[in-house]
């Protein structure tokens, strides 16, 4: 065997977006010989699971992982939390083991998910992993969490460029930019404007229908 | 000015100087000790989309900071530096910040933002930085850049050391909040 991953699910959520992206990335560290394993933060954050017992997992653990979506422009609450406990109860466990992460959020805009990405570059270097870079994934809500496979061409796109990234890790490589540039797609700037207007009428039409009031000021009721 | 203070350090230190301070400003300052609180983190229910739009489904104190946020000017975070970001309390707090947008969609400068639900406020990030690695400073006040932009808030970042003295700490919040109101 290559290599043993540990892949870290840092959204509440087991069944969507982050957790699409990290089952397309266990297959793909199988299909390369490598073993995969996909833990949830909230699990942990919950005490279904207690930190004690990941310490096994990440002895046998040489690559680290974690996949996690922005939220309100960081990690969630309930990643840092984990970060947290792990730099003070499990450095030595993680020391020299290397490190990646994947960020995917809402908005289209890749740059959106750089002071996440940079948030897992501290912690492992606080923990002294090694960093092996981070990817960043715009559009993530649309996804909602479709498995990969089905989703034609863009999804083709995103199954290669975890692919190549792995390829990479496996030898201790770091992520090449070639990966990122297949997750970026650039919407034009010029077109936001038309495309908020579409979506924005979408949005009011669909609260009508269900006879809602979206604009309420409901903290001042 | 009704300004809410999310406090997420272990001490006292920095209640008395914003507390004196807000109040020197002639402001009404509403302070939260977050180690006090019940905060349960969002959990992405989509209930404040759907069900009950923009009134988050969890019952606990956040609601109560939510409705004083709702009708306050400012926001003011205090928080020990993890990772280059807030602490997990704060972000706990922070996370809960996504009933304030509108799910509409405008367009500012270059980028996408939710329209704010109850108007613009100002918003001051204090960061106390550890012993962490380079570039803790500048991701911090990256982080409340970007909650700046999404929120529309005018904004300053500062960073404190534990070896900074009262006085100057004094100095620097009093400067930040005279200037997010310019
Ligand atoms: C509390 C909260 C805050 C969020 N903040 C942001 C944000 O700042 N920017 C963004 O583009 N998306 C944001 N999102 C959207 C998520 O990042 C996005 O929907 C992601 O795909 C969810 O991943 P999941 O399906 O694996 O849970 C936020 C979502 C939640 C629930």
């Amino acid at each position: 065997m290559k290599k043993q991953i540990l892949i870290l699910n840092g959204s509440p959520r087991k069944n969507k977006t982050t957790y699409s992206f990290a089952r397309t990335i266990k297959a793909l560290a199988e299909d390369m010989d490598s073993g995969a394993e996909i833990i949830h933060i909230i699990d942990y954050f919950d005490g279904k699971k207690s930190l004690g017992d990941l310490r096994d997992i990440l002895i046998s653990s040489e690559i680290v992982g974690l996949i996690s979506p922005l939220y309100v422009d960081s990690l969630p609450s309930y990643v840092i939390w984990f970060f947290e406990a792990l730099s003070k109860e499990m450095e030595s466990e993680l020391e020299g083991k290397d490190f990646f992460a994947i960020g995917q959020c809402a908005f289209p805009d890749v740059t959106m998910n750089e002071p996440l990405l940079e948030s897992c570059r501290l912690f492992a270097d606080t923990v002294k992993m090694h960093w092996l870079g981070g990817l960043s994934y715009g559009g993530g809500v649309m996804l909602d969490g479709a498995a990969l496979e089905s989703l034609g061409k863009k999804g083709e796109k995103i199954i290669l460029a975890f692919k190549m990234a792995l390829e990479n890790m496996v030898e201790g490589k770091k992520i090449p930019l070639r990966s990122q540039e297949l997750l970026t797609f650039k919407i034009p700037t010029i077109l936001y404007r038309p495309m908020t207007i579409v979506l924005n009428h979408t949005v009011k039409r669909d609260a009508k229908k269900k006879g809602i009031d979206i604009e309420g000021k409901v903290y001042l009721e | 000015m009704k300004s809410v203070v999310l406090d997420a350090t272990e001490n006292n230190a920095y209640e008395k100087i914003l507390s004196e301070t807000l109040k020197l400003q002639g402001d009404e300052a509403v302070y939260y000790k977050l180690k006090d609180l019940k905060i349960i983190p969002c959990r992405a229910c989509g209930a404040c989309g759907d069900i009950t739009p923009g009134k988050c489904a969890l019952k606990d104190d956040m609601q109560e900071i939510l409705r004083n946020i709702a009708s306050g000017d400012g926001i003011i975070m205090v928080t020990p530096i993890s990772f280059g970001g807030y602490s997990a309390l704060l972000k706990k707090a922070v996370d809960r910040f996504m009933v304030l947008g509108l799910p509409f969609l405008s367009v500012k400068g270059k980028r996408l933002i939710h329209p704010m639900r109850y108007g613009i406020k100002t918003l001051i990030g204090i960061g106390i930085a550890g012993e962490c690695p380079m570039g803790q400073e500048e991701n911090f006040k990256l982080v409340v850049e970007r909650n700046a932009i999404n929120m529309q808030s005018p904004y300053r970042a500062i960073v404190f050391s534990d070896t900074d003295d009262n006085a100057s700490i004094r100095l620097q919040i009093e400067k930040a909040i005279r200037e997010v109101r310019v």
